[in-house]
């Protein structure tokens, strides 16, 4: 873990209904300036563990300390101000009628003098790259421009951790790369729930697996996301860039290589294009795999023997 | 562009219309906002006979028409339902009062005449007047001039929240309408029968969306009340405004200015 404890849960359990139980005995820590991937199929309890952390549902036993601070009913304030949370779905984080107004409520309702309200506006918008929408109605924005404006939104208020639910669902492909991008450009702890496994691979080092509202894994995000076995057992697949192994004979025995696009991941992670999902590599080893022809080489495959 | 959609479209371009960089746009919204009371508080507080007076007050929707380029066609386009309404209210009058008023050219005019178009006059003024104001000034800066008029916070609060709300409950009526209707093809309007789940549909959805705005709010440090900025106090302009349409609107309220003017004819 980077740095001092930025979030501790300490043996955290939280149910709508006693019966069924959304979390169970959950223990996490995250780092300042980590970022980490909440991976788990639906109904896993990753949204409802990132609502708990902003303070969105109280009535959990446990503990959560974020910057060394219970969470409780009397300093929600106070710890909001350090979380910046971003919903998944943008209509609902974005109800100004522009995107400049939109981005300086936090720092208006944190009391900031308007001149460095402009000054946390710019930043905002400067980060995500959208000071050319400043002054747009929100309604006109497109899918991917909400996104980065919902992110501005939080930006502004100039938070210690970041939390984003399922960012990268309904983006195409190029605003999933720039969102990439964007993330990778922050700074501060970011925990980002999603199911999209690619997207995680890009933009986190560390990833937890919840399953049944338990931690199954938490540990680097390389490993888990190769792990085909504990994916499956838990209703996940595997990244798209990683799901194909190939299967070719050599003196007559058999060797399962996993395509593993690490030259597009590095690039992913330095450009924010995430070259790995998105130029269909995962297709092109298919269709190596049908061919038994086992070129993935030449694309940078290490060829991890399994 | 379905009914919804069109109504949606017609909330943001008013909305956009406000924000547009003009110079009467930028006018400070608590002197539009006094104006706006003081315009409407003059023009109903004619004696119903008085339509010669009232004629004299269409100089201060004329004149803002004018300096903010926006259309009365379009005005009245979009309060066609509004103004239908306001002129109701005195269509009975004709009937109630059959006193001899005035004599225009041999025919007589009733009193009952006579206040049904003052009556319909000073609606149409009031509803223009209000339409001017949120032509030109955006929902936050007519809240923020309510605040500093000291209308209590939990009120503006509401105004402000119940504005944003109706874009959420027509995107959301938006949605359920549309999705009835891809598996109705055939189906002119909703059937009677889907009404109830609809509206029952409706009403969770748009609380559930709702309360995610909210929440949304809460976590960027919302406390109960808006806070506005970007708004300092009145300049130079903004007082030369106040104090030339003040007086302005007090001679046409308390001197016959349009029967002089007409004494000059006669």
């Amino acid at each position: 873990m980077r740095g001092d404890k930025m979030i501790e849960v300490n043996h955290l359990s939280f149910a709508y209904d006693p019966a069924e139980p959304v979390l169970s005995d959950i223990c996490f820590q995250a780092g300042r300036g980590e970022t980490i991937g909440l991976i788990g199929a639906n109904g896993a309890g990753k949204s409802t563990f990132l609502r708990m952390l902003v303070g969105l549902e109280l009535s959990f036993e446990g503990e959560i300390l974020i910057a060394g601070e219970r969470l409780e009913k009397k300093n929600l304030d106070q710890v909001r101000s350090r979380i910046g949370y971003v919903f998944q779905d943008s209509d609902s984080q974005l109800f100004m009628t522009t995107v400049e107004e939109d981005v300086a409520f936090a720092p208006r309702n944190y009391g900031f003098p308007e001149e460095e309200v402009r000054r946390r506006v710019d930043m905002a918008l400067e980060k995500v790259h959208i000071e050319h929408l400043r002054g747009k109605s929100i309604y006109k924005l497109s899918g991917g421009e909400k996104k980065r404006a919902a992110i501005a939104t939080i930006l502004s208020m100039d938070p210690e951790v970041i939390l984003m639910d399922e960012p990268s669902a309904a983006l195409d492909p190029k605003n999933r790369r720039n969102l990439i991008h964007v993330i990778n450009g922050l700074e501060g702890t970011r925990i980002i729930a999603s199911h999209d496994l690619d997207f995680i691979r890009d933009t986190c080092e560390r990833t937890v697996l919840l399953s049944e509202g338990r931690i199954i894994y938490d540990g680097p995000s390389q490993k888990v996301l190769q792990d085909r076995e504990l994916l499956e057992a838990h209703n996940l697949e595997l990244p798209l860039s990683l799901m194909h192994v190939i299967t070719h004979t050599h003196d007559g025995s058999t060797h399962t290589h996993m395509f593993v696009h690490e030259h597009a991941a590095e690039h992913g992670k330095d450009h924010g294009t995430g070259h790995g999902a998105d130029h269909g590599t995962g297709h092109e080893a298919m269709h190596q795999a049908d061919h038994g022809t086992g070129h993935e080489t030449e694309h940078g495959a290490s060829g991890i023997d399994d | 562009m379905s009914k919804i959609d069109h109504a949606m479209h017609q909330l943001h371009s008013l909305e956009s219309m406000a924000k547009e960089e003009r110079w009467i746009n930028r006018l400070h919204p608590s002197v539009k906002l006094f104006l706006t009371i003081l315009y409407v508080v003059l023009t109903v507080s004619f004696s119903k006979y008085q339509l010669a007076g009232l004629l004299g007050m269409v100089i201060y929707p004329a004149a803002l028409f004018i300096v903010a380029e926006l259309s009365l066609k379009d005005a009245l386009w979009r309060l066609r339902i509004v103004l239908p309404l306001v002129c109701i209210v005195g269509a009975a009058n004709p009937f109630l009062d059959r006193t001899a008023a005035m004599n225009l050219g041999g025919i007589v005019v009733s009193g009952g005449v006579l206040s049904m178009l003052s009556l319909m006059l000073k609606g149409v003024l009031a509803v223009l007047a209000s339409y001017l104001l949120i032509a030109t000034t955006s929902i936050e800066k007519i809240c923020y001039a309510l605040r500093q008029a000291h209308v209590p916070k939990i009120l503006v609060t509401e105004i402000l929240l119940i504005y944003r709300y109706i874009t959420v409950l027509l995107s959301e009526t938006r949605r359920v309408v549309t999705a009835y209707s891809l598996r109705a093809p055939k189906q002119k309007g909703i059937a009677f029968a889907a009404w109830g789940p609809l509206a029952g549909q409706m009403l969770l959805r748009s609380m559930d969306r709702a309360e995610r705005v909210y929440q949304s709010m809460c976590l960027r440090g919302f406390r109960g009340e808006f806070c506005f900025g970007g708004t300092g106090a009145p300049g130079r302009t903004d007082v030369l405004w106040l104090v030339f349409w003040t007086a302005m609107l007090l001679v046409l309220r308390f001197v016959p200015v349009m029967e002089i003017v007409g004494g000059l004819f006669v």
